[in-house]
């Protein structure tokens, strides 16, 4: 949708594109700066040119062009663009209401959080970021600590979903609605509407908007099917042996090493993770699809280190998980609907 | 099927009626215990009373001053206004509900009632703002029921509930009235004194650390703090940073010892440092004039204590750090082109002290006991994960180098209870 977007912020595409590229922190800041400068919308500036940027960070490293650390580097001028356009944001006067943003625990991209957090001060209201990483515990003590009329919910890696969903408990709870979104929670509302929440939106601007038709008291939300609930339990706490049995017996990159910045087991670690993610995140949500697409993302991930199997290994991969979930029907089923 | 006996639909009625009296007194308790904010209590116990209990409903609650008593309600909930607790003389039917805690009832007449000047006069006796008393004047309502908000024998509060023509509040629903108050009396008095902690916790929370770091133009700081009382965030971990941009002071200390418990003594050294520091910038004379004062005021106490002092160069390309350490874990010094080395100290008991030259781009990570000593399902986080995240992250920044520790961190103890996490990072540049 190119050719809705302000002019004042097209300018600045490719130009803050470039500077993360360069990894160029001070470029970055001042291709904002101006942007700000020439009066452009502070959302238009997040969703047309900040998100945008981050999503090829992304990219970058699936790619493997990127290192972790390169991406946070990267991550780290979007932050200080993030910095140029709060600079400029004058707390509001009479706010609308009070918002408090979070990441689940186990996501630590803060920046989504922080970008939303702007956007939602650009459009009066008042803010309280916690942050990346966040606890049910730090949730609800800021909830009862500050009262807020909603809570956003960041979630961009599908192993914070679990955590989400407790987040959305904790704050229906306390009567207080949610609006969630993120990669995690897919393309649509059905991931969102499975896990409880009042409304999701796929931008900062789409975020802002959701506020406005929350309701003042949100519903307690119904709890989880008690043979669900057992599952997830049960297959969260074999999470980390099941990563250390999977980590050692699938080998999909031999012993020609990653043509990327990162160690072989450094992206086997991460394709575990992901995997098992996926598995949790399709039991909870019920949405098979994020099987599917983790496979894809798996085989991407090889692919662009030089595996020339790269499908079959990712194919090998949901198999062994399926050998170690025969006993969990849930993850099971939904591992051979969705993988295989 | 028989037939309903003559008289059933009545009892019918009545029996639906007690039910739902029943269940929205269960609701009125269960919704108010799940939240502990006065404001979102409120909230939900008034959306829980309109319309099916009430058309309208204002409710009036002591503020934290108890001098001044704010206002719920009205057509916007959402809306929130307050009057002085010495305006209530002007309202002698609101004032004598507070002062004897006694259910108001109100008959209010039609407007072709003869009668119909009992409606301004009973409402301006009993509504305590003009705004919301045009509102509840506009409904032309058929009964005002004032309820004092009663609780550990003291009137927190008032509840005034309108109904519309056509369904005035009967005893039973008078009953039903005061059980709800009540119990939202209760809740609401729960939510006050949990902010009265609340803001005592705060208040602890700006004596351990700074609520932000200083912005300098020399150097860039970052922090990551994790209480081990995470529903508190307080502990007997603290932090400091503070001075001018050329000549900064950092400042990372520990308390043995439970967490909650080591606040008050966390709070006093890093005030004995900060005031030590007032006299002598060097370490040796930050650590002595601490270890000195603290000797005397609390000499049981247990502390690990790391002090830097980092002298900007003109022109900021270099720095000089002079890091004071007692106890706890060495720092670590990480360049800007990847070389990772914990600084070195004499191996000598007591304070030691060690000087080390850093330029743009390299960062000093001070870091607490409980980030080495966490312990995950892998066993002990231990110094070799924390020199390999500094490895891994040399070059980006002090914000990042923060982040990522404690990410690793906490992804390594995987859901496991930990001690206070405590990490400051210095970077000189940019």
């Amino acid at each position: 949708m190119t050719g809705l977007i302000e002019p004042a912020v097209s300018d600045g595409i490719a130009d803050f594109a470039d500077a993360v590229a360069a990894l160029d922190t001070g470029a970055g800041r001042a291709v904002i700066a101006g942007l700000m400068e020439s009066g452009a919308d502070p959302i238009s500036v997040i969703d047309e040119v900040i998100t945008p940027s981050q999503r090829e960070v992304g990219l970058r490293w699936q790619g493997g062009q990127w290192s972790v650390a390169q991406q946070h580097a990267a991550t780290e001028v979007a932050l200080a663009g993030a910095d140029e356009i709060a600079r400029r944001l004058a707390p509001p006067r009479r706010p609308v209401g009070l918002v408090v943003l979070a990441c689940a625990e186990r996501e630590w991209h803060s920046l989504t959080v922080r970008l939303l957090g702007l956007a939602m001060r650009s459009a009066g209201w008042q803010t309280a970021v916690l942050g990346a990483g966040v606890s049910t515990v730090r949730l609800s003590r800021a909830l009862h600590e500050l009262g807020p009329d909603a809570t956003a919910i960041s979630c961009s890696v599908l192993a914070g979903l679990p955590t989400s969903r407790r987040f959305i408990e904790v704050s229906a709870a306390a009567g207080v609605p949610t609006v969630v979104g993120g990669a995690a929670f897919g393309p649509d509302a059905a991931r969102a509407d499975a896990l409880g929440a009042n409304a999701w939106a796929a931008s900062a601007r789409g975020a802002v908007h959701a506020l406005a038709g929350l309701p003042l008291i949100a519903p307690v939300v119904p709890a989880l099917a008690r043979d669900l609930q057992t599952e997830l339990i049960a297959v969260q706490a074999q999470q980390r042996s099941l990563h250390t049995e999977l980590a050692a017996h699938w080998r999909p990159l031999g012993e020609l090493g990653p043509a990327g910045p990162d160690t072989p087991a450094e992206v086997v670690g991460d394709c575990v993770d992901q995997a098992l993610a996926a598995v949790l995140a399709a039991l909870l949500t019920g949405d098979g699809n994020v099987l599917a697409e983790t496979r894809t993302w798996v085989t991407d991930v090889l692919r662009a280190r030089g595996d020339s199997s790269a499908a079959e290994h990712a194919d090998q991969l949901g198999q062994r998980l399926g050998r170690y979930l025969r006993e969990y029907p849930g993850s099971y089923q939904a591992l051979q609907r969705g993988w295989n | 099927m028989t037939r309903p006996a003559p008289g059933e639909p009545v009892e019918q009625r009545l029996l639906a009626s007690a039910r739902k009296r029943s269940s929205l007194l269960a609701e009125v308790g269960s919704a108010m215990a799940g939240s502990l904010n006065t404001r979102r209590s409120v909230l939900r116990l008034l959306d829980i009373l309109q319309p099916d209990f009430a058309d309208w409903v204002l409710l009036g609650l002591l503020d934290s001053t108890a001098a001044r008593l704010d206002l719920y309600g009205g057509a916007d909930p959402r809306e929130l206004t307050d009057i002085g607790l010495a305006e209530l003389a002007d309202y002698p039917a609101l004032h004598t509900l507070i002062t004897t805690g006694q259910t108001e009832l109100l008959h209010v007449a039609l407007e072709h009632d003869p009668l119909a000047e009992v409606l301004p006069d009973g409402l301006d006796q009993l509504i305590p703002h003009s705004a919301r008393r045009a509102e509840a004047k506009a409904m032309r309502p058929a009964d005002a029921l004032g309820l004092a908000l009663l609780t550990r024998g003291t009137v927190i509060g008032f509840l005034i509930l309108l109904r519309g023509e056509g369904r005035g509040f009967t005893i039973r629903d008078i009953a039903a009235g005061e059980e709800i108050a009540r119990r939202a009396a209760l809740s609401l008095d729960s939510a006050r004194i949990y902010r009265a902690r609340m803001e005592l916790t705060a208040a602890l929370q700006s004596a351990l650390r700074p609520p932000a770091l200083p912005m300098t133009a020399g150097v860039r700081l970052a922090a990551t703090y994790r209480a081990a009382a995470e529903h508190l965030d307080i502990g007997g971990d603290f932090y400091d940073a503070f001075g001018s941009d050329s000549d900064l002071s950092l400042v990372c200390g520990s308390i043995r010892g439970p967490g909650i418990s080591s606040a008050p003594a966390a709070i006093q050294v890093r005030q004995s440092v900060r005031t030590a520091a007032r006299f002598s910038r060097r370490p040796d004379s930050v650590l002595g004039a601490t270890a000195d004062a603290l000797h005397v005021e609390v000499p049981d106490i247990d502390v690990s204590l790391c002090y830097a002092r980092l002298q900007l160069s003109p022109g900021g390309s270099h720095a000089t750090i002079d890091i004071g350490r007692s106890g706890g874990v060495s720092p670590v010094l990480i360049g800007a082109t990847g070389s990772v080395t914990p600084v070195e100290f004499p191996n000598m008991p007591g304070a030691v002290y060690a000087r080390v030259e850093v330029e743009r781009g390299d960062m000093l990570l001070l870091l607490s006991t409980g980030i080495v000593d966490s312990v995950g399902p892998a066993g002990c986080y231990g110094y070799d994960r924390v020199l390999a995240v500094a490895r891994r992250y040399a070059g980006t920044s002090a914000l990042i180098l923060a982040e990522a520790l404690e990410q690793d961190v906490i992804d390594f103890l995987d859901g496991h209870s930990h001690e206070d996490l405590m990490a400051l990072v210095v970077e000189c540049g940019p």
